[in-house]
């Protein structure tokens, strides 16, 4: 009994011991939390750059090696949800909220303030800013995702364990994930999860207020934010309770299309010639600087705009890969890997490439053709960037009103499913975990969300979440070798005897009738 | 200095019959280390010796003689030994020369070196074990005290013999002689390594397979009256059939060798050539190819 709550009731002294020191003393943990995090990313950056690097070949060998063919799930399943319903989910756990909060801010604030070896607010500062905004947002982070995900539906919905980050470890250590190593790596994904989600929240609900404040005659600041914040968790709450396939799905489905709506209604209202320059440009070049950038750690020039920028962002994706990809698997069921892969790299990708071309592209048209200077306010106020670029195109109202919409629908669909993924990693993977633990940790990363943004220790706590990148780096080198030790055998020791049949499918996987188990001594 | 009776039992217990083996000498082996494998040699049947010695450059007339003398001190009425000297690469020198020639086993003395040495100028042992398609003996003597193999004070535990299995074509090759050797052998542990399964479910399955196959081969080994054990271990083989040979006192173990023409394998070496430079015992690798298979009549 003791040992099937540790996950759930060590993480939640944990959590609530880091909150406290957040709201009692915010300027000591900011302090502390900011030496750490500039000290893990002067000395491990590099790491963090070679194992993303190394994510998106392990996927794309995933998708087009010898595993390709194999189902997340028995042989015969059909897939859960349909291509629509699975990237809407796909797209609003893994990127939506981010997306609308750095569409404008991002190329702008990489225009304005560029590495060192670049002039700021100059041409070439624009194909930088919209370049590398492409290399943040583009296959490195579903890559990251992807490693996570595939690796927890490869062990639950194939290998019938529960879907959890430990279950990926028992090809490597056996029955230890059981113990406290394995409880170790749950308790480090829940703990990087609620920090996380909790920050997300706070800036979110700050984005909202910003808009809201832009098209309502109502005072911004921190209390409209709690307003938010109480609105949007009894929204979530109510959308949790609902279940995945009738709240989040439909939220989903709903929000993706407005985003497109929105996004197309952008490119037609704006400087649709120039977006659709900036699109085409940006694509080549990230194609053709793919490689480069991936391992570029700019140790001679710009290492601190790289250190800032590329460096955190891969940290953040690696610290939010446990809540992503326990999402994203519990979505996938059904899929073979080669689609799983193929789905979620190129896809999400797309469509974010295509905002950041329609959002940033509209925003730079600003700067460098109407000479409107845009760039300093958006990063001044980052959360109210995309409402003062609306403000200089047509329709402004009618555009930050849908944004709000979209933006409080990515909030809900976001801290509904952590809310889902975490009662899931604390009830031993149970995919239908218990309405109370459901309602405790989203009543708990809601509370964070507005009590660190009273004490002002919101991104101290950020800087927490992202410090779990570093041995979730390892955490996750080690799920891939995982994997891939786990299809060998199978493909090996058990795919000779036929596919699975729809018998066999979770608690029975494929059985061998090959007499050599295990191998070697051979060369 | 390790006795020189010890080793020889447990060779008489293995009772691998090689007829003629090929033994390189660097010519700066000692005449009891000579003598020691020679005995090992008999032990396996041997019926001639071809004494080699391969140098780089030109061979100077004085280590000609040197072989000779070697040849002529380890003569017996029972046993023939001839020398050849060659010039060129020492490992692919022995595997020609010993096909060449058509022995049956290539046997040489394992000299250890350090990690520098290994770094610039390689192992002969490893591409010797590379190289040839003939089984290997690497004759080892045993290491200090804290590795019990060698120690006065356990010479039951020291004739351990430990046939590695992955249950493929090198029991063939192998289990007739371990069942020969094993009616008078003191102990013959039986062990394979493999990589657990993905799930608890199917590692139960692995464990009673690899139990069900272990027990079959012990089976066999039986008939002759022979102790066996059998002892599955979860891990890489390069390092667990190491750990295994240390723990159980090896006095000679027993691997098969496939070729692979993976790339990893040509760069970072095959697991036989690590295990037979690391092993803390004597090892016959024998190898999986039609060569050893039709020359043992398999």
């Amino acid at each position: 009994m003791a040992s099937k709550h540790a996950v759930f009731v060590v993480s939640l002294i944990l959590v609530a011991l880091f909150v406290g020191v957040g709201i009692l003393a915010p300027e000591e943990l900011d302090v502390i939390t900011g030496r750490i995090h500039e000290t893990v990313i002067a000395s491990f950056g590099w790491g963090y750059l070679l194992a993303a690097f190394a994510f998106v070949i392990f996927s794309l060998y995933m998708a087009f090696g010898p595993y390709g063919r194999l189902r997340l799930g028995n042989d015969f399943e059909k897939p859960q949800y349909t291509y629509f319903g699975w990237f809407s989910m796909l797209f609003a756990a893994g990127m939506g909220i981010g997306l609308i909060f750095w569409g404008v801010a991002e190329p702008l604030s990489h225009y304005l303030q560029p590495p060192d070896y670049i002039a700021p607010q100059s041409g070439e500062a624009a194909g930088f800013a919209v370049a590398y905004s492409f290399f943040h947002w583009g296959v490195h982070p579903w890559a990251i995702y992807i490693v996570m995900s595939l690796s927890i539906a490869y062990f639950s919905f194939r290998r019938g364990m529960p879907p959890l980050i430990s279950s990926c470890f028992y090809p490597l250590i056996g029955e230890r994930i059981y113990g406290g190593l394995g409880y170790a790596i749950d308790i480090l994904a829940v703990f990087a999860t609620v920090f996380g989600i909790a920050t997300s929240l706070g800036l979110g609900a700050m984005q909202i207020t910003g808009g809201l404040a832009a098209v309502l005659p109502i005072a911004g600041g921190i209390g409209a934010t709690l307003i938010v914040i109480a609105v949007v968790t009894v929204l979530y709450m109510i959308s949790s309770m609902v279940g995945l396939d009738k709240g989040i799905q439909v939220l989903s489905r709903g929000n993706v299309m407005v985003a497109l709506a929105l996004m197309t209604a952008m490119l037609i209202l704006g400087p649709t010639a120039y977006i659709l320059n900036v699109f085409t440009t940006t694509i080549g070049e990230y194609l053709a600087s793919l490689v480069s950038r991936s391992l570029d750690v700019n140790p001679f020039e710009g290492h601190a705009w790289t250190q800032s920028w590329t460096l955190f962002y891969w940290a953040w994706w690696i610290s939010w890969s446990p809540f992503v990809g326990l999402f994203v698997a519990s979505i996938s069921r059904g899929r073979t890997v080669r689609e799983f892969v193929l789905g979620a790299l190129a896809v999400p990708a797309l469509l974010t490439f295509f905002w950041f071309a329609v959002f940033g592209g509209a925003s730079l048209h600003l700067e460098l053709e109407r000479g409107i200077s845009i760039a300093e306010r958006a990063v001044a106020d980052v959360p109210t960037a995309l409402f003062e670029v609306y403000a200089y195109y047509p329709g402004a109202t009618a555009m930050t009103a849908v944004t709000l919409v979209l933006l409080s629908v990515f909030f809900i669909t976001s801290a509904d499913s952590a809310t889902y993924v975490l009662a899931m990693m604390t009830s031993q993977g149970n995919l239908s975990p218990p309405i109370w633990k459901r309602v405790t940790w989203g009543v708990l990363q809601s509370s964070a969300a507005a009590v660190l943004l009273l004490s002002g220790g919101l991104e101290a706590l950020q800087r927490m979440a992202i410090l779990a990148a570093l041995p979730f780096t390892v955490v996750m080198l080690l799920m891939a070798r995982g994997l891939l030790n786990a299809m060998r055998y199978e493909r090996l020791h058990e795919r000779s005897s036929g596919p699975t049949s729809p018998q066999s499918a979770v608690t029975a996987p494929a059985e061998s009738h090959e007499p050599a188990a295990g191998d070697l001594p051979k060369s | 200095m390790r006795p020189a009776f010890f080793f020889s039992p447990i060779l008489i217990h293995l009772n691998i019959m090689f007829d003629t083996v090929l033994l390189p000498l660097s010519l700066r082996e000692s005449s009891a280390l000579l003598e020691r494998i020679v005995t090992a040699l008999k032990a396996f049947g041997a019926r001639e010796i071809v004494l080699l010695h391969v140098r780089s450059g030109p061979v100077a007339a004085s280590n000609k003689t040197k072989l000779e003398e070697r040849a002529s001190a380890i003569s017996e009425p029972n046993l023939r030994c001839r020398t050849l000297v060659r010039s060129g690469s020492v490992a692919s020198t022995v595997a020609l020369t010993a096909a060449e020639q058509g022995c049956d086993l290539i046997a040489f003395p394992w000299r250890r070196k350090s990690w520098i040495q290994r770094s610039l100028v390689g192992s002969v042992t490893k591409d010797i074990v590379r190289l040839s398609d003939l089984p290997v003996f690497v004759y080892k003597q045993a290491r200090s005290s804290t590795h019990p193999v060698g120690a006065a004070s356990a010479p039951s535990e020291a004739r351990t013999i430990m046939y590695a299995t992955d249950f493929q074509d090198s029991d063939r090759v192998v289990i007739p002689y371990l069942r020969s050797s094993s009616r008078s052998a003191g102990d013959l542990l039986l062990i394979h390594v493999g990589e657990r399964a993905p799930d608890p479910a199917a590692e139960g399955r692995r464990i009673a397979r690899v139990q069900a196959d272990l027990d079959r081969l012990a089976e066999e080994c039986r008939e002759s009256g022979a102790t066996v054990r059998t002892h599955s271990v979860v891990g890489r083989p390069r390092s667990a059939i190491v750990r295994q040979a240390y723990r159980n006192s090896v006095g000679v173990l027993v691997i098969g060798k496939a070729d692979s023409e993976r790339a990893i394998t040509t760069m970072l070496g095959s697991t036989a050539e690590a295990i037979a430079y690391n092993a803390p015992c004597s090892v016959l690798i024998v190898p999986r190819t039609p060569h050893t298979e039709a020359r043992h009549g398999v």
